[in-house]
């Protein structure tokens, strides 16, 4: 009998589809529910409400609705590779993988579109009965679900064919969709707490690495309404891009487990990991991520604070990192028996290696922590997050303070009492970037000493050239919108504001320059002066020329401010607010 | 021919099968006996291609049968333990063979349907065990395969079934040459329908041979004699109640009467070996365990 290749077996599709029919199912009547019979039962209509209503639901079906179903209806399909009873039956019989991978594949996806496409056209339905057309938006709807539903269904059945165990499945699934987050959260608090100094301001790696933190973080679902008059008259849908890129992820995801589906081992049924060479990664995974998390858990609640002692951090990581790679190795053995001289030799070895690592970071063998950049390599500096200044005074005395608080390293941490935390940023001529961030003692909040780190600090964060430079930019980049001066005034402390362009505040802003200079106006932290009475306080409002950033800066003023108070009368603010 | 050639499998360095060759014969009935943990079922899964093996060779007619559903199409396989989901009724799991296997022959499956009677509807996780085991064998015989591999393959039935199975698989050996392996940990079980047999242990084979070459090559004999045994009677086992000696006595009745002959006996009765007696002493001598494989 002859017989030729092909990559979908009917008999395993209809299979799968009606075993599978309790859940597309409930797929179906859940969206039935939310869509079309929801749109015939409102009443009322305004423009364009069936639309933003069915753009509101897509932002639940592409997120959580496929990030659940996608998991569930992946394991429908593939959990036959975790018995063994199943997996040699389906082994044994005269289907390749390919057709067997191909069949349940589409079978899956299937699953999705056949409920989803016939939503579609019932919400199209509905529209037409309520007197909106939806078609577009229902399309949109249609294709955006499917895409995502394609992304989450690919990344679970690729973690399907990670494991061999029925409860790992999922468990890695939502791995992959935190592990990211979770672990950049995790190393940056060890980091923190070894590393003098550090300071991320940035993701560690890119957010899409965790997809649903991802989407839940971005509106990946982006509509542009445009409005006349205050009233809806159209919409673009601008979330295609990443919508699209899911997609095509999800497709790469698939025939990445088709690849790995080609090469398993049905032996592998029931291994919490299926794929060889992933043990080790498992096996050291679990034992960095334990040692770190639980081994900082542990670590805080021995100290009972939030500064943590290296002395007390290491034994605790060193301690979690056993619990870890022990509870590895009886998940990759399927036993509690794992007390072997191999398993001694690798968790000594991933000790030895975490120890090494953990005394570089605290020693600074890298030298980061020693490190300070040369004043004449420096081209601006900024304090606290402040707009970079490039004042040679003030970068000098910045890169002397900044070598002070390195020499002082022991008394900054082992500081027990008030403190000013501090982000210091130093953009180099090369282009460079170096950022370094100190919690720097202050002594009595109520009473700061001028000679401490943090006052001296606060001091140099308030330089008028500083204090300048971040309320009236140079930058030609940076625009001046709007000012306004808010106030409270009259015998009932009435709020009132004064809403006015740059050219007409130009007298304003001109004063306030002036009093800046003098330092009377503008300073903040442990310097700030009390205000006048009325509490007036003037709100510069700038744009980035090309409108990717905008930043407000409110000075108070105070009663020394004497050339801004004079301007704010000659705009006619009341006396008793000046006072 | 169903062939194996050297196979090696092992599972996380465990040597499940260690150079393990055998070869069964078109149209034959193949016993593979061994003792628990011997590698019976890792031998038929290599064989069914759910195993990869690690190295060596499984053909069938000279072509390699894992990943190939070309040489899978005409085996069928009854493991020890049978597959089915949840809901699965016979019906269920009749349309996966007949969409699985393109010789699925639903003439046979129906006229089989008078002798198993079970209730095809019915979901087979409520059926007993020996239910479950008749529905395995009425999907099995129903593909009509050319190869058919079962693991401990009575274990459930009650005897009156187990002899219509059997009568029904050698049937099927006789009219259409099917080729039957067959494990068993029971060489009694095996002893009334296999031409060929293979002993395993420790996942080595320890001996392959027919039936037939087996039990022509050695003979039970029960005699009391006047002389004493010629020196040319080759015995591989004596015991003596009173004057009646029992010996094992290696080569066929017609060789061994003219030798006996010579010893004037007085009672001299020639019975052939069960094939139970034979793997013992067959195998008595070797550094092996015989007890441990037998029961």
């Amino acid at each position: 009998m002859t017989s030729k290749t092909s990559f979908y077996n009917p008999g395993l599709l209809r299979r799968s589809l009606l075993k599978g029919a309790p859940l597309w199912g409930l797929w179906l009547l859940f969206w039935l529910l939310l869509l079309p019979v929801y749109l015939l039962t409102r009443q009322d209509l305004v423009p364009f409400e069936l639309t933003r209503y069915l753009f509101d639901c897509l932002v639940v079906a592409g997120t959580f609705g496929v990030f659940f179903y996608g998991l569930a209806v992946a394991w429908l399909q593939f959990a036959w590779l975790y018995r063994t009873r199943s997996a040699y039956h389906y082994a044994s019989l005269p289907i390749r993988r390919e057709t067997q991978f191909v069949s349940r594949y589409l079978s899956g996806l299937l699953f999705h579109l056949v409920p989803a496409l016939a939503v579609t056209l019932l919400t199209m339905a509905a529209g037409v009965v309520k007197g909106e057309n939806v078609a577009l938006p229902a399309l949109i709807f249609l294709a955006c679900s499917t895409l995502m539903f394609l992304f989450y269904y690919g990344l679970a059945v690729f973690c399907a064919h990670l494991t061999g165990h029925v409860a790992a499945m999922p468990v890695l699934y939502l791995i992959a969709n935190f592990l990211a987050p979770v672990l950049e959260y995790v190393l940056l608090l060890v980091a923190n707490a070894l590393i003098f100094g550090l300071s991320v301001s940035q993701h560690l790696w890119p957010l899409w690495l965790s997809p649903l933190y991802y989407c839940l973080n971005r509106n990946i679902f982006s509509v542009e309404w445009l409005n006349r008059g205050g009233e809806t008259i159209g919409y673009v849908f601008t979330g295609w891009k990443p919508v699209l890129l899911f997609g095509a992820a999800g497709l790469v995801l698939a025939i990445l487990a088709f690849l790995l589906f080609r090469r398993r081992r049905m032996e592998s049924a029931g291994d919490v990991i299926a794929v060889s060479w992933l043990k080790p990664v498992f096996r050291y995974g679990v034992t960095l991520c334990c040692g770190l998390t639980l081994g900082m858990i542990i670590a805080t609640l021995i100290l009972n604070s939030s500064q943590i002692h290296f002395g007390t951090l290491l034994p605790c990581i060193l301690f979690a990192s056993i619990v870890g790679f022990l509870a590895a190795e009886m998940l990759l053995e399927k036993t509690i028996r794992v007390f072997q001289k191999k398993n001694f030799l690798r968790l000594g070895g991933a000790l030895v290696a975490m120890t090494l690592v953990l005394l570089a970071c605290r020693y600074d063998v890298f030298g980061f922590t020693r490190y300070v950049p040369q004043a004449d390599g420096v081209a601006s500096v900024s304090l606290d997050g402040r707009q970079p200044v490039d004042n040679s005074t003030i970068i000098e005395k910045t890169i002397a303070l900044h070598q002070e608080i390195v020499a002082n390293r022991h008394e900054v941490e082992e500081n027990r009492g008030s403190f000013r935390a501090y982000r210091i940023t130093y953009y180099l001529k090369d282009g460079g970037r170096v950022e370094r961030y100190y919690r720097l003692p202050v002594g009595d909040h109520s009473d700061p000493d001028p000679s401490s780190l943090g006052y001296r600090m606060e001091v140099l964060e308030n330089d008028p050239t500083v204090l300048l430079e971040n309320y009236f930019f140079t930058s030609d980049q940076i625009r001046l919108d709007s000012i306004s001066v808010e106030y409270v005034s009259g015998e009932f402390g009435t709020y009132d504001q004064i809403n006015m362009t740059p050219a007409q505040g130009e007298n304003l802003l001109e004063a306030m320059r002036k009093d800046v200079s003098l330092g009377t106006l503008g300073k903040t932290g442990l310097l700030a002066e009390d205000g006048v009475s009325g509490n007036v306080s003037v709100y510069l409002q700038y744009t980035y020329q090309d409108g990717t950033w905008d930043r407000g800066e409110t000075l108070y003023v105070t009663p020394e401010a004497t050339h801004t108070l004079e301007a704010l009368r000659e705009l006619g603010l009341p006396e008793e607010a000046l006072q | 021919m169903l062939e194996v050639k050297h196979l090696t499998k092992t599972f996380d360095g465990f040597p499940a099968l260690s150079d393990l060759s055998l070869t069964v014969p078109r149209g034959s009935v193949y016993g593979l006996v061994g003792p628990n943990g011997a590698g019976k079922s890792t031998l038929i899964r290599c064989l069914m291609g759910i195993y990869r093996p690690d190295a060596g060779e499984i053909t069938l007619d000279e072509q390699p049968i894992y990943e190939h559903p070309e040489k899978k199409k005409v085996m069928v396989y009854i493991p020890d333990e049978i597959f089915f989901e949840g809901g699965d009724s016979i019906r269920d799991l009749k349309k996966l063979y007949a969409a699985a296997y393109p010789s699925f022959d639903e003439g046979r499956f129906d006229r089989l349907g008078e002798v198993f009677a079970l209730n095809q509807r019915q979901p087979i996780r409520r059926f007993s065990k020996g239910m479950q085991k008749q529905t395995a064998f009425w999907l099995a015989i129903s593909c009509r395969p050319e190869v058919l591999i079962l693991d401990e393959p009575v274990d459930g039935l009650d005897p009156v079934m187990r002899r219509q199975i059997m009568r029904m698989i050698l049937d099927d050996v006789a009219e259409h040459g099917t080729t039957v392996l067959v494990s068993s940990h029971n060489l009694r079980e095996l002893e009334d329908i296999c031409d060929h047999v293979g002993i395993m242990h420790q996942g080595k084979m320890l001996l392959e041979r027919s039936l037939s070459a087996l039990q022509d090559n050695m003979v039970k004999v029960q005699l009391v004699a006047e002389l004493p045994l010629p020196e040319e009677l080759q015995v591989v086992h004596q015991s003596v109640v009173g004057r009646v000696q029992t010996l094992i006595v290696r080569g066929n009745a017609d060789a061994v009467q003219p030798l006996l002959a010579q010893c004037h006996p007085l009672l001299c009765d020639i019975l052939p070996l069960s094939l139970e007696e034979v793997f013992i002493y067959e195998l008595g001598g070797v550094d092996y365990d015989v007890k441990d494989i037998l029961l």
